[in-house]
This record gives structure tokens, C-alpha cells and sequence, in this order.
């Protein structure tokens, strides 16, 4: 077969490559290259493939709590899900990828309708000449920590059992690594060796970020009020093989025309009920201009065994809100006052004037005319700020040594939305009907549901308070012959604007900040400054990983309203407190089987980190619990493995500790043991046991208005079992 | 190239790429966390090429056109209603099977269905995913076999099986339409369509000892919330304690294991089977108990609160003496099945059951069956009216109204007492993709909630009477209460039926090679608990006359007739129905012949079958009349006689079995007579009788290939 013969004179070709370039290359590049071969490898067949993944089994969750609650004890999913990646290549350049889910919920026992095909990417994607690569319709957009970036959750030596889990969540959002997903179209130049230039890159992007709706129909969320766009560009110069610069340029709008196409939903209290306001629409304008620079040292003096690098970015960004409004336009020139003789009582009268071929007249109206009208707000502007500096050492066969120093300033107003959208938002998956209020962060990363179900009233629109869907709006969804498919999953792939991170990042019940406390949105969080150190090494040729991490960083400007205080010295003064962060990790994971020699994997890994979020001196923000956050996290895992056919993860990982106002106290645990077999290349039988759990203390009111701790306990012992063969 | 040297390439290749990957290994210290290809991304990648072993497509296509007149003497909703239904189709099953010859190959069947218009649909065709599994065999003469997701199996008539219709001496032309509308849920071979894992072991030891095993895991129901009309659920009303929709988890385990001994001529067996509901998922959602639609109609929905377990256990044990004896050209075997029931509601309610079956067939073909054959196969049968196994028990055919349904709207669900229910259609009609129309749809802006988007009118659903689900006690009752006599038989749950003891004789000979079949067959059956009596006969003839002469090379002219008699005589059906049958195939050339079909079914019944089990609440035939519609008080409807009868005859086009293009045209002619009980306005009770008259007009084209 033609394949299988393609594959083969590749693989020569990938060994010939790895060995030769060994010796200019960095190991991550070479990755790199290695990954674009085997992805080149699965796009050189020609015509029309199939790839993916099909998975069957099921996963159950009981619940016990110390409180009692009313919903269902056991949830249960059992299915089969696939993943198909059709792939088309009708150039030897170019190719189309088309993926769609298909799920398929075990149940026997009534007909259901037409189980759907979920479609959620499509690409056309190529290169021209070679030197340009473009992607059209969805991709994977990567540029620099300032402007186009998505912050994974990064959780030092997390045991591999975990990993997993959360990989496979992150997935169900296409989601990997640290690539944003854009839609529109991406194109790339690179010129590749140029005289003493050893390349210069031209990159532009140009996308749709947001869409109207099309209709009246509003039985779902995804869509916006506005229409809203990006463009952007990089140029960059390498040269002597390590020395890189760089210019970057990205900006978010919306379309005012376009936007104003649909009333939306506002209301009159967002106006003051003076103003007959229809329809309240926010705009937002953000621009950002950054410059980069990296110098390899290592690559100029290519010597391979030391490392020195030093890597910066400089940002401006510039941001806006403006209001529009549907409302009466007060400003009407047709408008009279009309006095009543006998009275003595005033009104106002409007008019608009209708034209004829030959004359104007005018006609008498009840109300005035409505016009948009649109109030510019405020230009915010800042500036960021990073600097990396690697340095290592490592002797062959032997140690290895790495330190990777990061500054960080990074202005409070710093605005940058391709860099500043949150992958991770958090909220519940397991048992949600029991009604139990539960807050678990492993249970959002681990964790995800996937299920078609007929969509009917009860499951999808408003209730009243027996359960039943009010005649009213809500009741016209009369259908259970369509099946939509639902999930839950605290992952997300979308961008948001700026003014709805600052309203997510207030919703501490929902947004959950336990863990990348310091930095959610990488070098890009905006209000801070100071250091991150990360050390990394490696002993007995990498039998013994040692890593570290301390960052100690602090607000740029208080993020809180200025009040009067009493200083260390006594005296009243008007400011407002800043917020310090200090965060502290240490890693170790020890190769068993390479220390001794031994073919069958054992390798045991842990963990532990704390991450702390204080306010300066001021006594009534240091005498104040919920001001003081402090988790704690502490994993252990351990893997044992018999060649590659069987392996046995177990992982065991606590959080303890308070991250936002909602929560006094939260310390949770899960554990998870997974035996994996491998069926075939690509086929595995996964079976798995551990539990969660969760002692709380959550802050009520009581009937005098105090606060008061309320303390509750949960567990769920989790069981699942699958199947899955990858093709 | 050969399946051999693919695989042998198949694995030089990768191990090259394994070496690459290792090198890089090595020297992988370097990699800081930073948005690198990690190493076990890259080994990822590298395994998902290993995987790659090809993919089989298969298609089978199906399109029918069919177009179905009806002109009835009395119609309850007046005239205003569509006389005419049309049915058109073009049904694809893409089915990929990747890694085909691999030890674990997955399936996924994509249905892409287009209705015959290009008007409003054209931009939104329907996909769907109607099978898709994992399979896996351990072993090059496979002793192991599993499958995950969609799998089918059947262990023995008592205990995981799906009984299906039969009807006897039908005419190709008529089985034909059956085919194609079991074919939609993928039944057939009396096997048990689930969801879940299946396990199957079989191995022989020699002459002495060839175990096998199956193990079966399976996900019945899970807790969701139906929409109150309850089409979504079954096409069928509800009455008290019938669950419509599930709000608890359903599960059943099964193990089935034969010992087969002597060369596998005898052998002894059993079964576990455990159907449970898991209380602890149990998730309550209040539904409506008014629809907000039509405020004569209830919802029918209730919640099924209380868990039900069902557990059946069975023995058996076979010998085929003819085998032992080595006798080529003699049948002679007997097997026998024990199974006992347990049935218990969480406490509430409580039963035990048993059922027993004997089978014996005794044949004698010299010669291969050369110049005849004769082969004669008897069932004794004794369930007791406890005995419930729903994998069993489920029934695949539940007659529901399927072409012109809109001229009685929502009453479709009522299956056999709806006023225009015909057995020839609820056997042979279907519909994949019917979209009612409601008079609600307005392209009006959306005001007070009853416009617009009343879309479950308007969104398509599937009209079929096969199912292949499996019920509940109670949901498995009302369907038996709602059964065709005439179709289903003394046996409507097969073998499995409760409250049944008797005995079924079969025999067929043969004469030139098959060309000449005679066949016949009698049911003697009574209750176990009451005073219910069962009989059918039935005699038929199939004789292909080209066959007789020899040398037909593909070609053919076949003839058939056939007669059943069935008597019923019991609380829910009594009375006797007859058929008449015959069939005519002629192809005069390999690919291309002429078909046609008759069928008569004459029903009379003795004893009013009454309506009753729905309760005062709701009658259904308050609608066969607008006169007593308007009364609006009903009591107790019952249906009397009936008259059936079809035709239809066409051209085809053969290219194998289950494969053809056909054209045929043909009538059904339907006179049923229903009486009614209803107070008058004195308050008195009166009977009135209506007899309703229809004829329908078929115009049918349809092709079927599978490749």
C-alpha cells in the first residue's frame, strides 16, 4: 500500500535528519521539526484519510455529604464517542481538515430521534513556495506572552494519572498547550537564509472574534450584541543564528454599523429611566504594540552543552468603552411645545417629515424619534514589561543544571485580549443535580461530562418554581425529537473583552482562582511586578529531576477603592492597600528503572507548592481571615509500568487552603489509580478507581445579618472504565 | 499487495520511527517547560501513525418513494385534513470500519438522509449516527471476542433474544417493505440490539470439551426528561404507573455459558441475567399535567419513580442424536430450557415466574435434498403468567399507524384502536423522517409562546412500528393490551410469552432441490392462569416452476399461496382472524422480473375488545366521530370486524439479495366497524356503531444496495 511505502522512505529520511542537525539544533526545535515531520508524514497521503479516535465506557460518581441534599446520589455516563478527522489534500500543498464528533449515549429504552453529528473545525491550510504557510477558517494561533497567548494550568510534577485527565478535558475544547484557537486566516512568511540574515518572518492574522445573531431565535447564549473582529502582524529578524527581534502588532474592535443591526437586550435601568432606552451596547476598542528581543548565546557559540539566553518584551496597549444606546432622541428638531389655553398645561409634540416628490409635509408622531447614541469613553493606556534570563550548564550522560529568572512589570490598565482570555474558568461537573453547593478545583481540571440528550423544556429553558416552563417566552420549546449535545467542562476556547474578564474575575463562586494564583494569565496578567525564579535539573542522566520555582510579586497599583487608614505610625492617612503575591514550589521525580537498569518503567513523582496573596500592613485588612489566601499543594504519583503494554498510574494530590471571599476554608483531595492496558498500538483498556473530596467552610449569613462559618463535607468515589482505539 | 505484507511493512516502519524518537529521548534533558512539542506529545504522534491500518467504507443506500391516497367515508376531523401522503427518501449508511484487520477494529455508521424536496430542507440535511462500536477478537482463530458501544446478541429464546414477526407464505414483493423497515434499526436474526460491553469466549479442548461464555454489561436507561407529548418516547399512550421517560439509571448484566461435549453433539448450558434500576440516580423533574397545546389531551407522562430489578435465570440442555449417530442425511435433535423469573418493584410488589421450552426437529433429505426433503420441528411451551425477562420479552414490532397519519394527527399513538390502523400498513411502511405540519406554524414574531417555533411539530421524527428497545413490566403490558391479534399471533412476545402453555408443530417438504416447498404449521396454546385459548394453523405452497425444469440460470417463476387461521380467545383479544395470501415472481431475465402480491385479512371479532386500558381519562375514539366528539362523554369503544385486503404489483430490477430497484403500484382496501358507548344527554347510555371505509392507493418505488 502506498501509505505504508510513504511512511517508510519518510522515516529514513526523519532518522537521516534527526542525526545530522543534532549537532545546530536545540532539542526543543528538533522536537519541533520532528512533530511538523510526522504531521507532514500523515498529510503526504494522498486524496481523502481518516484519522481520530473512538472511545467506549463509563464513569460513575457517588456522592455522601454531611449535609443533606435532594438530588440524585450516583450520576453515571456510559458512552461511545468518537472523534473523526477527515483530511483532504487536493494540492500536494494544501489540505482541508474536517473534524466531527459523534456521541452516543447508551440507552435501550425508548427511541430517541436523530442522534447528531457535532462539526467543530474546519481548516484549508498550505503553504506557497514553501516560505508561506496559511491557515483559513479555524487554527492555532501562537505569537508572543503579550499578544497572542493562552495560559494552561501549569501544576509543577503533576502525577501523570492527572495529566490524563486533564489533557483529555482540555480536548474536548481542542485545546493544547499554549496556542490560542482563532478563526479566520493566519498566513506566515519566513525568508529563511538571506546573505548574513538568517531569517526574517512576516506573520498576519485577520478574525472574527464574535457574530450576531441571525433571527429572533434566542434559545441559546452563543452569540453577542456586537460583531467583533482582529487583525494583527509580526515582523521579525535572526540573525547569527541566535540574536531575534521583533515587532508585534494586534487589535480588537467591534463594528458599530454591523452591531446596531441587532437591538439588544437592555434595559432601563442601565439608563436611568428618564431615557426610553431600548437596546445598551458596550463596544470595545484594544490595541496593542509590543517589541521583542531573544539572544541565544548557545547558538552563536554553539556549544551545546551551555545555555544562556536572554529574552524580553516591551508592550503598549491602549483600551476603550464606549456606550451606544437605542434611545429617544430628545434632540429632535420636530418637536413643539403645545400649551393647552384653558389649562395652562405643557406637552410635546414630535413630527417627522415625509417626503413627496413635490412637497414635504409633515406628520404627527406620539413619541420621539429613537437614535443610537453613542457616549466615547475614556482612553486607557499602559505599558508591560518581561525579561527572561536561562542560564545552564549540563554534562552529558551525567547532571544538568538550569535557572530561568523572569522580571515582570506589567501596568494595572495593561489590556490585551488574545493574551488575557482564560482557558481554564472552573465550575462544576460531577452530581450537579444532587443540589449541593460544591466548590472543588480538582473536580473542574480532572473532570468532564460529555452526553447528547433529547432537548426538551425541562432541561433547557426557564422554570418556574415547580419545575414546569411558564407559559410565557419560555414555553415554546415543545421539541424532543432534537438531541443536543451538552457539556460540562471548565475549559474554554473563546477570547473574552476585557470589560467581561473584569466581571468574570468578580465571580469568585464561579471563576476558580486556586490554582496559577499569582500569574492566571501569564507574563500577560496585568498589576504586577517583580521576580519568578524556576530552577530545573537533572541527575544520574535524567534518573532525577529537581525543580524549583519562587515568584515574589506584587500589585503595580491597589486594585481596591482608597479609604482613610491608620498607619504604622498612627496617623490617618487616605490609601488604599496592595496586594502581595509569593509563590513557592519544589518537584522531584526519580526514574526507578533507570537508576538501576531495568526495563520495565518505574517512576515516582511529587510535589509542593504554596501560593499566598497578602494585603500590606494596614490593620483592618491584616486582622481580616478572607484577606488573607493561602493553598497549599502537595501530589505524590507514581507510575509502574511492564514495557509500554501495562502500566499503573496512581496519583494522589491535596489543595488546602482559602483563594477568594466566598470561601473560608477548603481543603480538598483526590486520588485516582488507573491501570492501563495497551490493546494494540493505539488501543487501550483503562480502568480506574479513586475518589475527591472535599472539607469546607463556606461564609453564610445569619438572620442579623452576620457572617458566619457554616462547615460541610463531601466525597465521591469515582469508577470508570474504558476502551479506545485511536486510527 | 497482500493483507500479510502490509502488515509485515506495518511493522518495520514504525520501529524505525521509534529509533528517531529515542535518540531524541535521550537527549531531552534540555527541555524546559515551555510551550514545546513534549517528548510524550511526539511519542503520541508517533503512536497515532503506528495505528493507522486502513479503513473499510461500506454503503448501503436505500430510497424509497412511496405515495399513499386515502378518501375515508367518515372522517372524525372533517375533510379538512391531507388525504394524501408522501413518503420520499434517499437514505445513506456510510459506515467505516477502521483498522479492519486488526485485532481491534472500530465501527461508525454516519446515516445521511435527504428528504425528496428541495424547498426548505435543502440546506439542512439530516446526519446521524445510528451504530458505533469497538470490536476486538484475541487470537488468529479468534477464541476471544468483545465489542464496547453498539453490539448485537442473542443467548436463547427464554432468556437475551428479540423475538420478530413472521408472516406466512408473504410474498417477496411485501417482505421486501419489511425488510427495509426492520433494516432502519438494524434487526434481524432474532438478536438483541444493545449498548454497552459485550464479551464472548469459545474455544474447543478437543472432542471432549468446547466451553463458551458470553458476558454482557449493558446501559439500558439514563435518567432524562422527555418532553410531556411522549412521542420522543414511545408512539403509544400512557396509563398508570407506565413510565414514558426514565429519571433513574437502567443496567443489565448478563452470563450465558455452554459446555458442549462429544463433538459439540451434546451440551448442557445456563444463564444469569440481572436488569436493575439504580436508585441512587434517581432525578426527579416535576412535567406538566396540562398541555399547553390542545387542552383536551393530557400529558402523558408520569414519573417512574419506584426501581424495578429484574433477575432470570435459566438451564438447558441439547443432544442431537443425529449428529452422535453420524447419520448424514437424518435431522434428529432435542433441547430443553428452564428459566425462572424474578421480578420485584423495590418491595412494593413482588413476583416470581417460571417458563419452560422443549424443541425437538426431526428431518430426513437423502441425497442432500436432491429430489425431496421433509423436516418437521415441535415446541412444547410452558411460561407461567409471571415469567418476565424484558431482554426477552421486549417485543420488536408494535403496530403503529404509519402512512397518512396526519389525518388523525396525535391519535397515531394508539396503535391498533386508531381509527384508521391497517395491519398491512404498520407491517410494511415506515417513514425515517416524517415532519408534521401544525397549524400553528406562523412566520409570525414570536408573542405569546404558541407560535413560530412550535417546533415540535415541525422537527422530523421517525415513524416505524419496529423498535428494538427494551421495556419495563408495565410499559411491556400496555404494548401487549395494544397488540395485533392478527400479527402477532397467540406468541406476541415469542417463546417468551407469559401465560402460555401449548404447543407449535412445523414441518416443510421439499421437493427438486427447494424448488417446490409445502409447508404448514399449528398452535395449540392456552393461559396457565385464566381461560384464554389459543389456535392458528396455517398451510402454504411455494413452487418455482423454471426450478422444477432444472437449468434456470438465475432466472425464475415462482408461485405461492398460502392460509392462516388464528383464534384468540382471551381478555385483551378474541376472535378469529384469517389470511389470505399470494404471491407471483417471475424473472424472465437474471436482473429483470415482474412481482406481485395479495394479501386478505379478514378479522372478526367474537367479543368486543374494549378500549379499556387507558381508563375514563382518555378514549381515543371520541374521534371517529365529530358527533360524539362534540358529546364529549365516552366510555368504552370497541372494535368489531374488519375487512383488509392489498395488492401490489411491479417491475424490478435484481442484483442480489436485499439489493434491487423496484417500481410497483398497488391499493390497500380497509373497512373496519367500531361501536361506541356514550351518555347521552339524558344521561342514559347509548351505543353507536361506525364503520370506516378506506382505500389507499400506493404508488412505491424504492432501491436497496448494500455494498
Amino acid at each position: 500500500m502506498n501509505i505504508v511505502r510513504t511512511i517508510n522512505i519518510i522515516s529514513v529520511l526523519l532518522v537521516a535528519m534527526a542525526t545530522t542537525v543534532a549537532a545546530e539544533t536545540s532539542i526543543s526545535e528538533k522536537r519541533k521539526q520532528m512533530a511538523q515531520r510526522l504531521d507532514s508524514l500523515e498529510n503526504a497521503q494522498p486524496g481523502v484519510s481518516f484519522s481520530g479516535e473512538i472511545k467506549g465506557g463509563f464513569e460513575s460518581s457517588d456522592l455522601q455529604s454531611s449535609v443533606q441534599f435532594e438530588g440524585p446520589a450516583s450520576q453515571v455516563s456510559a458512552a461511545s464517542q468518537a472523534d473523526l478527522r477527515i483530511t483532504a489534500r487536493p494540492t500536494s500543498d494544501t489540505r482541508i481538515h474536517a473534524d466531527l464528533r459523534m456521541h452516543q449515549d447508551w440507552q435501550k429504552g425508548y427511541q430517541e430521534g436523530p442522534n447528531p453529528v457535532l462539526f467543530n473545525w474546519l481548516s484549508f491550510e498550505g503553504q506557497i513556495y514553501e516560505k508561506t504557510k496559511f491557515e483559513l477558517g479555524d487554527f492555532r494561533a501562537y505569537g508572543t506572552p503579550l499578544t497572542i497567548h493562552s495560559q494552561e494550568v501549569s501544576l509543577m510534577q503533576e502525577p501523570e494519572v492527572f495529566t490524563q485527565k486533564r489533557k483529555e478535558a482540555m480536548a474536548v475544547r481542542k485545546l493544547q498547550g499554549e496556542e490560542r484557537l482563532l478563526q479566520g486566516l493566519q498566513a506566515d512568511y519566513n525568508s529563511l537564509q538571506m546573505g548574513f540574515i538568517d531569517n526574517i518572518q512576516v506573520k498576519g492574522n485577520l478574525t472574527r472574534l464574535r457574530n450576531l445573531p441571525k433571527s429572533e431565535n434566542k434559545l441559546f447564549w452563543d452569540f453577542d450584541e456586537v460583531d467583533r473582529y482582529n487583525y494583527g502582524a509580526r515582523v521579525a529578524v535572526t540573525i547569527m543564528r541566535g540574536l531575534q527581534m521583533g515587532v508585534n502588532y494586534q487589535t480588537m474592535f467591534d463594528r458599530v454599523k454591523s452591531s446596531r443591526n441587532f437591538l439588544g437586550t437592555g434595559t432601563d435601568a442601565d439608563q436611568g429611566a428618564a431615557i426610553d432606552n431600548y437596546a445598551l451596547k458596550e463596544y470595545e476598542y484594544n490595541t496593542v504594540l509590543s517589541v521583542d528581543v531573544g539572544a541565544n548565546t548557545g547558538k552563536v557559540i554553539r556549544n551545546n552543552n551551555i545555555i544562556f539566553t536572554v529574552d524580553a518584551e516591551y508592550a503598549m496597549s491602549q483600551y476603550r468603552m464606549d456606550l451606544d444606546t437605542f434611545a429617544n432622541n430628545l434632540n429632535t428638531p420636530f418637536q413643539y411645545t403645545v400649551i393647552d389655553t384653558a389649562t395652562g398645561d405643557t406637552s410635546v409634540q414630535y413630527y417627522e417629515l415625509v417626503e413627496h416628490h413635490n412637497r414635504v409635509d409633515t406628520v404627527l408622531k406620539s413619541s420621539p424619534e429613537k437614535t443610537w447614541q453613542k457616549a466615547v469613553g475614556d482612553e486607557l493606556s499602559a505599558n508591560a514589561l518581561w525579561a527572561d534570563v536561562t542560564l545552564g550548564y549540563r554534562m552529558p550522560k551525567a547532571f544538568s543544571v538550569a535557572f530561568v529568572v523572569t522580571y515582570l512589570d506589567v501596568g494595572k490598565n495593561f489590556t490585551s485580549e488574545l493574551a488575557q482570555s482564560a482557558s481554564y474558568v472552573g465550575g462544576g461537573i460531577l452530581n450537579v443535580e444532587s443540589g449541593l453547593s460544591m466548590h472543588s478545583t480538582f473536580e473542574s481540571m480532572y473532570k468532564n461530562i460529555y452526553r447528547t440528550q433529547p432537548l426538551t423544556r425541562q432541561n433547557s429553558m426557564v422554570n418556574d418554581n415547580w419545575g414546569r416552563v411558564e407559559s410565557s417566552y419560555e414555553s415554546y420549546l415543545y421539541n424532543n425529537y432534537i438531541r443536543k449535545q451538552y457539556l460540562r467542562n471548565a475549559y474554554t476556547n473563546g477570547t473574552m473583552t476585557p470589560y467581561e474578564r473584569s466581571l468574570m474575575e468578580g465571580a469568585t463562586n464561579f471563576y476558580d482562582r486556586r490554582v496559577d494564583i499569582a500569574l492566571p494569565y501569564g507574563k500577560a496578567t496585568p498589576n504586577r511586578k517583580g521576580l519568578d525564579v524556576a530552577f530545573n535539573s537533572t541527575a544520574l542522566d535524567n534518573a532525577i529531576e529537581v525543580q524549583g520555582r519562587y515568584a515574589a510579586l506584587e500589585e503595580k497599583e491597589s486594585g481596591e477603592i482608597q479609604t482613610l487608614f491608620l498607619n504604622n505610625y498612627g496617623q490617618v492617612i487616605l490609601d488604599a492597600p496592595m496586594v502581595q503575591y509569593t509563590e513557592m514550589e519544589a518537584g522531584l521525580a526519580v526514574h526507578v528503572h533507570s537508576i538501576l537498569g531495568w526495563e520495565h518503567p518505574v517512576v515516582i513523582n511529587g510535589a509542593w507548592g504554596e501560593s499566598k496573596k497578602s494585603h500590606d500592613v494596614y490593620a483592618p485588612f491584616a486582622a481580616d481571615p478572607a484577606r488573607e489566601y493561602k493553598v497549599t499543594r502537595n501530589s505524590i504519583g507514581l507510575k509502574l509500568g511492564y514495557k509500554d503494554r501495562i502500566a499503573l498510574l496512581s496519583g494522589y494530590q491535596t489543595l488546602k487552603g482559602v483563594a477568594d471571599y466566598a470561601l473560608y476554608q477548603n481543603n480538598e483531595e483526590i486520588f485516582a489509580t488507573a491501570l492501563q492496558i495497551k490493546i494494540a498500538a493505539g488501543s487501550y483498556l483503562t480502568l480506574e478507581k479513586g475518589f475527591l473530596k472535599s472539607d469546607m467552610q463556606i461564609a453564610t449569613v445569619d438572620e442579623a445579618g452576620a457572617v458566619v462559618p457554616f462547615t460541610y463535607d463531601y466525597k465521591r468515589d469515582l469508577t470508570s472504565a474504558s476502551i479506545s482505539v485511536m486510527f | 499487495m497482500s493483507k500479510r505484507n502490509i502488515r509485515k511493512t506495518g511493522v518495520n516502519m514504525p520501529k524505525r520511527i521509534v529509533l528517531t524518537v529515542a535518540l531524541l529521548a535521550a537527549q531531552a534533558v534540555w527541555a524546559l517547560p515551555s510551550q514545546d512539542v513534549s517528548q510524550k506529545e511526539l511519542e503520541q504522534k508517533m503512536e497515532r501513525l503506528e495505528a493507522k491500518r486502513g479503513v473499510d467504507i461500506t454503503l448501503d443506500v436505500k430510497s424509497e418513494y412511496l405515495n399513499a391516497r386515502m378518501d375515508p367515508t367518515q372522517s372524525p376531523r372533517g375533510d379538512s385534513t391531507f388525504n394524501k401522503e408522501n413518503v420520499g427518501f434517499t437514505q445513506l449508511d456510510l459506515g467505516f470500519v477502521f483498522r479492519p484487520w486488526e485485532q481491534t477494529s472500530a465501527k461508525i455508521i454516519l446515516r445521511l438522509a435527504s428528504d425528496y424536496q428541495v424547498f426548505f430542507n435543502a440546506g439542512a440535511k439530516q446526519i446521524s449516527i445510528p451504530w458505533m462500536s469497538i470490536d476486538g477478537k484475541v487470537g488468529n482463530a479468534p477464541w476471544l471476542v468483545y465489542n464496547v458501544g453498539d453490539f448485537r446478541q442473542k443467548f436463547s429464546p427464554l432468556t437475551l433474544y428479540s423475538h420478530e414477526i413472521a408472516v406466512p407464505n408473504e410474498a417477496e414483493i411485501f417482505a421486501r417493505q419489511r425488510y427495509m423497515a426492520m433494516d432502519q434499526l438494524f434487526l434481524g436474526d432474532n438478536d438483541r440490539l444493545l449498548q454497552g460491553a459485550n464479551v464472548s469466549f469459545s474455544k474447543s479442548f478437543g472432542e471432549y470439551f468446547s466451553p463458551k461464555a458470553d458476558l454482557i454489561a449493558t446501559s439500558l436507561r439514563r435518567p432524562e426528561y422527555l418532553d410531556g407529548d411522549g412521542a420522543g418516547g414511545f408512539l403509544i399512550p400512557n396509563k398508570e404507573g407506565t413510565g414514558l421517560n426514565s429519571n433513574m439509571h437502567k443496567f443489565a448484566m448478563g452470563l450465558n455459558t455452554d459446555l458442549f461435549t462429544l463433538n459439540e453433539n451434546v451440551f448442557i448450558g445456563g444463564t444469569y441475567l440481572s436488569n436493575f434500576d439504580t436508585k441512587s440516580s434517581r432525578t426527579d423533574v416535576p412535567i406538566d399535567t396540562i398541555d399547553p397545546v390542545d387542552e383536551y389531551r393530557s400529558v402523558f407522562v408520569d414519573q417512574d419513580t419506584i426501581p424495578e430489578n429484574v433477575t432470570v435465570s435459566s438451564f438447558r440442555a441439547g443432544v442431537d442424536i443425529a449428529g452422535l449417530l453420524k447419520l448424514k442425511s437424518l435431522s434428529l435433535d432435542l433441547t430443553a430450557e428452564l428459566a425462572n423469573s424474578k421480578w420485584d418493584l423495590n418491595g412494593v410488589d413482588q413476583e416470581d415466574g417460571g417458563a419452560m421450552l422443549l424443541d425437538a426437529n426431526i428431518g430426513f433429505s437423502p441425497n442432500d435434498g436432491k429430489l425431496f426433503g421433509i423436516h418437521l420441528n415441535t415446541k412444547f411451551v410452558n411460561n407461567d403468567e409471571h415469567f418476565f425477562n424484558p431482554l426477552a420479552q421486549s417485543p420488536s414490532f408494535v403496530p403503529t399507524r404509519i402512512m397518512n397519519s396526519d389525518k388523525d394527527a396525535s391519535w397515531v399513538k394508539y396503535g391498533v384502536f386508531g381509527s384508521y390502523y391497517s395491519a398491512f400498513d404498520a407491517i410494511s411502511h415506515y417513514s425515517p423522517k416524517f415532519s408534521p405540519a401544525s397549524a400553528n406554524l406562523v412566520p409570525a414574531e414570536l408573542y405569546n409562546g404558541t407560535q413560530m417555533t412550535e417546533s415540535y411539530h415541525i422537527a422530523p421524527y421517525s415513524k416505524n412500528s419496529y423498535r428494538n428497545g427494551v421495556y419495563e413490566n408495565d410499559e411491556i403490558n400496555l404494548m401487549r393490551s395494544l397488540r395485533d391479534p392478527a400479527v402477532q399471533g397467540a406468541m406476541d412476545l415469542g417463546l417468551a410469552t407469559p401465560n402460555r402453555t401449548g404447543f407449535i408443530l412445523d414441518g416443510v417438504i421439499g421437493l427438486f432441490e427447494n424448488s417446490v416447498e409445502l409447508a404448514g404449521s399449528a398452535l395449540q396454546m392456552k393461559e396457565v392462569q385464566g381461560d384464554g385459548k389459543y389456535s392458528e394453523i396455517s398451510g402454504g405452497l411455494r413452487a418455482d416452476v423454471l426450478g422444477i425444469l432444472g437449468n434456470a440460470n438465475g432466472k425464475k417463476l415462482e408461485l405461492l399461496g398460502g392460509y392462516t387461521l388464528i383464534n384468540q380467545d382471551d381478555l385483551v383479544a378474541n376472535g378469529e382472524f384469517s389470511w389470505i395470501n399470494f404471491g407471483f415472481n417471475w424473472r424472465f431475465h437474471p436482473r429483470v422480473g415482474i412481482q406481485a402480491g395479495y394479501q386478505q385479512l379478514n378479522q372478526q371479532y367474537w367479543d368486543a375488545r374494549k378500549y379499556t386500558v387507558l381508563g375514563e381519562s382518555v378514549n381515543p375514539f371520541v374521534y371517529l366521530s365529530n358527533d360524539i366528539y362534540q358529546a364529549e362523554v365516552h366510555r368504552t369503544t370497541w372494535f368489531d370486524e374488519g375487512e383488509s385486503k392489498r395488492w401490489l404489483v411491479g417491475m424490478e430490477y435484481y442484483l442480489g439479495k436485499n439489493a434491487w430497484v423496484a417500481l410497483n403500484y398497488g391499493q390497500e382496501l380497509v373497512e373496519n366497524t367500531y361501536n361506541i358507548e356514550f351518555q347521552q344527554e339524558s344521561g342514559t347510555y347509548a351505543i353507536k356503531q361506525f364503520v370506516h371505509q378506506f382505500d389507499k392507493n400506493l404508488i412505491e418505488a424504492s432501491i436497496s444496495v448494500e455494498f
